[in-house]
């Protein structure tokens, strides 16, 4: 996404209702907000209702974010993501031929430039068990539940969920040193 | 009601965040999160610290339907900015809207804004002059601007009542693009009037907007919202 200092500034204009803004900020964050609904619903039509309902909200909500509270990626990421995840509640993760392949969206890697948040990221994860780390990243980015982990992990459900709460706590301590 | 333990709310905001709290369990927590400003703080948090997945995510373009669609739901049309209604009611305030009734290029920055007695403000020669009016069509507001002085003078016709501990911020939205401008607080008393003078280089204001923001001005230096008022300018 681009620098967030220029995202918070369109949605300063956003707040105030100026569309041309609005328009600029969908130009530069769309594509990575529909990648991470489509990493989470695997649908292209429920990916679509998601975007589609995040912008909404980022239009209404605009005048809400504060910049000294969150950068202003993350707080659309966080939009986009509780949208996909209500819609994954209602729609469940129903197969259909629709369905895409994971292969077709691999995590994205040897970028120039990875964020100073993503490195932090990725060292506290080094901390990590490696189950525990996968689990973690499976259920963020791919929005997998504690059962779909247990299956995926052939790990039985309390494993799981006290692999991912002492996993988050762990992380915390460390991102927070 | 409200979660009491520090570990259960800190855990809740956690799997709330990563998305492994479903169900009824999360449908709860947002209800909690609703009446709680620090359990969104706890949320907050956690969406910083895992922001760092987000960049995991490979971009893909959307297809034009998606932005046609959120144009179609928001009621968009030619004009840039969206009409002077406001989003949703604020309850104890009144609402106007109407229009500013501008003509020409109001470009100003106005850096210092200060109170002066009502009167006379010296070397005044206002060319420009906007009327905010209340959908009873009254007039609310007066606002005068002199453009070569780039002085602008901003009265209350009627007396305004806004919610306790709130204020009304004007701003100038520059034709740039850039952010907006805070050109000071909207006098609410009949008694009181704004003097704003440039000090910088001037720049064009596409428009201006008055929001509602917490007593003394947006805490932030952009508008907190809600917005009550956009108007463009230059359009005659």
């Amino acid at each position: 996404m681009a620098e967030d200092r220029h995202l918070q500034q369109l949605l300063s204009r956003v707040a105030l209702g100026d569309r041309e803004a609005f328009k600029n900020l969908y130009g530069q964050t769309s594509a990575h907000l529909f990648g991470t609904a489509l990493r989470i619903l695997h649908t292209r039509t429920l990916a679509e209702e998601a975007v589609q309902d995040a912008y909404v909200q980022i239009w209404q909500r605009a005048g809400h974010y504060r910049s000294d509270k969150a950068q202003a990626s993350t707080w659309m990421n966080a939009i986009v993501r509780y949208r996909a995840l209500d819609l994954l509640r209602r729609n469940g993760r129903e197969s259909s031929s629709e369905d895409l392949d994971e292969a077709d969206f691999p995590f994205s890697t040897g970028e120039a430039a990875r964020s100073d948040l993503q490195q932090d990221l990725d060292i506290c994860l080094e901390e990590l068990a490696a189950r525990q780390r996968e689990c973690i990243a499976l259920a963020y980015v791919d929005g997998y539940s504690h059962h779909e982990l247990s299956e995926r992990m052939d790990t039985a459900l309390g494993t799981v969920k006290s692999w991912i709460r002492r996993g988050l706590q762990q992380l915390k301590a460390c991102l927070e040193r | 009601m409200r979660l009491q333990s520090p570990a259960i709310r800190d855990a809740l905001s956690a799997e709330y965040v990563l998305g492994t709290l479903r169900g009824q369990a999360r449908v709860r927590f947002e209800r909690y999160l609703s009446e709680d400003d620090q359990l969104i703080e706890q949320v907050n948090l956690w969406e910083g610290l895992l922001e760092g997945f987000s960049s995991r995510v490979r971009p893909v373009t959307a297809p034009p339907s998606v932005w046609r669609q959120i144009e179609h739901r928001l009621g968009f049309t030619s004009s840039r900015f969206k009409a002077a209604v406001p989003v949703a009611p604020v309850p104890g305030l009144r609402w106007w809207r109407g229009g500013w009734l501008g003509f020409g290029i109001v470009a100003m920055l106005a850096l210092a804004v200060m109170f002066r007695p009502d009167g006379i403000v010296d070397g005044f020669n206002p060319d420009i002059q906007i009327a905010l009016q209340n959908k009873q069509a009254r007039t609310v507001w007066k606002i005068r601007a002199d453009t070569q002085s780039d002085t602008l003078v901003v009265s209350a016709v009627r007396p305004i009542r806004l919610p306790e501990g709130r204020s009304l911020e004007l701003w100038l939205l520059p034709k740039s693009g850039g952010p907006p401008i805070s050109l000071g607080l909207m006098p609410t008393r009949m008694d009181n009037k704004y003097v704003a003078t440039a000090k910088a280089a001037l720049a064009e204001a596409a428009a201006f907007a008055v929001s509602l923001e917490p007593h003394g001005g947006s805490p932030t230096g952009a508008p907190t919202g809600p917005v009550l008022y956009v108007s463009e300018v230059g359009a005659s």
